[in-house]
């Protein structure tokens, strides 16, 4: 029995939908967007509050605030969509080969996986930014690395699960071969929850890289990220509080709306 | 018992390794990274100094005897001194060690003080009121940045209304205050942090126990004990919620790595004394060996915690014992 959502929840899921989908066309197009540019000084009009000729306000050094953010969106949101990316294949491409091959193989990444499930992942991003320096594609790279492991374990459970079913005891004795088997007949069935993870992911990597660049130590200046942004804004909260604002709530809002998206998406496909 | 804890101790071997292994690969293969750890300057420099780093510290030796060698070092929690300076690495982390404990401590106490009534009231009474408002701001605390929740906090409760302190871990002049201002002291400056932390690490438990809830409540058991005539609030929490309960102490092991990972924003903005802030210091410090000390004893840590939630589990839920 399926519970029929009400109409303020549709509500809340379709602009949830509308929310990243706003941002990223925001960033895609964000020349057109915004006649401002997002590095482009003007010492006489610093700490201008949010008005019609700056709709967000300007920060220390005259830029404009929507400019930034727009253009801040477009870092945000490609390391995102990059992290959940390498992390999306790591996590199916172990899930699915644990499962399948079992034996060895199986064991020594289901150890893989608890290790990395139990390492304080924001420690190991430090360590790694330490070493490698910070730049977006190492940024890229470590969320990626890091965040693969729960997905892996649902896969793999899955494909434990859809492999003793009757079909694919027919497609083994069919003859068909192990290739076929698994990317033809058990991989669409265990998509469900890599879907849900990319939507999850999403909003998961929007918060570390941002949490990252607060600490410095992500995106750098001059380039706009809204985590680094926040936090050159931190400094004048008393006096000019749309330097952090706004950053604050691009964040908030667009992880808002992948986890409510997520968790939707969730329930739908029954867990 | 004893059996089952031995067994957990051995299946935890093959994790230090790996963690090890990982902390120690980030370091060497890292361009520049083992020079950077010798504290003489990159790769870049003279060569006849980088022969000698090469020579001194055995890079020119093979990867595993290396990453044996330098095991060998912190099993005996040897990780070098500090560049900034030159105090032992694991002393220093250890001054810092306690800190955080209290800190996640009181955090990990506050998470199930408020998950689990929220959890279990939700799963009682599905689509209700409290349980759509419980819903809305476990998924808001789940997705504020925490860093710009603290900020807003900080502003308001510390700067503009001035009423609670807003860094450190103690007011000045602690050290003659009497013992109960002391701890007093020390509470009233964990209120900002320990908050922050809960409310933003609430929603992987609350969500958990409101499923676990629901799928119990669903049983047949919970029918029978109500058609008994058992009243609602034993059903809940004498019935469903003791079996809903036992999983949890598994689900602390897996919430632990990101609330002690996430303990490196909150203490760098609160200024807290802790092992977070200390890696941000070495962090921005460049001080190489500290940030390799702390990564591999906070990891280590993290693993001895999902230990004593294991043990803990088998001591509650005595059928895990013979799995």
């Amino acid at each position: 029995m399926k519970k029929r959502a009400s109409a303020g929840e549709k509500l809340l899921l379709y602009s949830a939908f509308m929310v990243p989908a706003l941002f990223i066309a925001a960033a895609l197009a964000a020349p057109k967007i915004s006649s401002y540019s997002p590095y482009g000084q003007n010492l006489k009009e610093r700490f201008a509050p949010p008005s019609s000729s700056h709709i967000m306000g300007t920060d220390e050094f005259g830029r404009d605030v929507f400019a930034r953010l727009i253009y801040a969106g477009r870092v945000s949101m490609a390391v995102a969509v990059v992290a959940v990316v390498i992390s999306v294949f790591i996590g199916t491409a172990l899930g699915l080969f644990a499962g399948f091959f079992g034996g060895w193989a199986d064991s020594l990444i289901v150890k893989l996986i608890d290790i990395f499930l139990c390492m304080p992942v924001f420690f190991l991003i430090l360590m790694v930014v330490a070493f490698w320096g910070p730049s977006v594609r190492n940024i890229m790279l470590v969320i990626g690395v890091t965040s693969w492991p729960g997905l892996a374990r649902l896969v793999r459970a899955q494909v434990l699960s859809v492999s003793k079913r009757d079909y694919i005891s027919a497609a083994r004795s069919l003859g068909y071969g192990r290739m076929r088997i698994i990317f033809v007949h058990i991989l669409p069935n265990v998509l469900a929850p890599v879907f849900v993870a990319c939507v999850l992911g999403l909003g998961g990597a929007i918060l570390v890289e941002s949490g990252i660049s607060f600490l410095g130590l992500g995106v750098q200046p001059p380039f706009a990220s809204w985590g680094n942004m926040l936090s050159s804004g931190r400094t004048y909260m008393g006096t000019a509080w749309w330097l952090s604002f706004w950053p604050g709530m691009a964040i908030f809002i667009n992880v808002l709306a992948f986890n409510l998206v997520g968790e939707h998406l969730k329930e739908r496909f029954g867990r | 018992m004893l059996r089952y804890i031995l067994r957990r101790l051995v299946s935890y071997i093959p994790l230090l390794i790996g963690i090890t292994l990982i902390s120690f690969l980030i370091m060497r293969l890292s361009p520049g990274g083992p020079e950077l750890m010798s504290g003489f300057g990159s790769a870049d420099s003279d060569p006849e100094v980088r022969e000698k780093i090469v020579r001194v510290y055995g890079l020119d030796r093979p990867l595993h005897e290396q990453y044996l060698k330098w095991l060998g070092n912190i099993v005996t929690l040897d990780f070098g001194v500090s560049f900034q300076d030159g105090r032992s690495v694991s002393k220093k982390i250890m001054e810092r060690l306690p800190a955080t404990i209290l800190l996640n401590v009181c955090s990990l106490f506050f998470i199930f003080l408020l998950a689990v009534p929220a959890g279990v009231y939700s799963a009682a009474k599905p689509g209700s009121f409290f349980d759509r408002a419980v819903t809305i701001l476990v998924f808001a605390g789940f997705s504020v940045p925490a860093y710009w929740l603290a900020l807003i906090f900080m502003d308001y409760f510390g700067v503009r209304l001035g009423i609670l302190p807003i860094s450190g871990m103690v007011s000045s002049g602690w050290d003659y205050f009497g013992p109960f201002r002391k701890t007093a002291d020390v509470a009233w400056h964990l209120i900002l942090p320990v908050f922050i932390s809960a409310f933003t690490g609430l929603a992987s438990l609350s969500r958990y126990v409101r499923a676990e809830m629901k799928e119990v409540l669903a049983m047949d058991f919970i029918t029978a004990a109500r058609a008994r005539g058992v009243s609602e609030g034993d059903v809940i929490w004498k019935h469903a919620f003791r079996n809903a309960l036992l999983p949890l102490a598994t689900l602390i092991g897996l919430m632990l790595p990101s609330i002690i990972g996430g303990g490196v924003i909150f203490e760098t903005i609160f200024s807290w004394p802790g092992v977070g802030r200390l890696m941000y210091q070495a962090v921005m410090a460049r001080d190489y060996p500290l940030i390799m000390g702390n990564g591999v004893i906070v990891a280590v840590l993290t693993l001895a915690g999902n230990f004593i939630a294991d043990v803990s589990y088998a001591y509650i839920d005595p059928r895990i014992r013979y799995k």
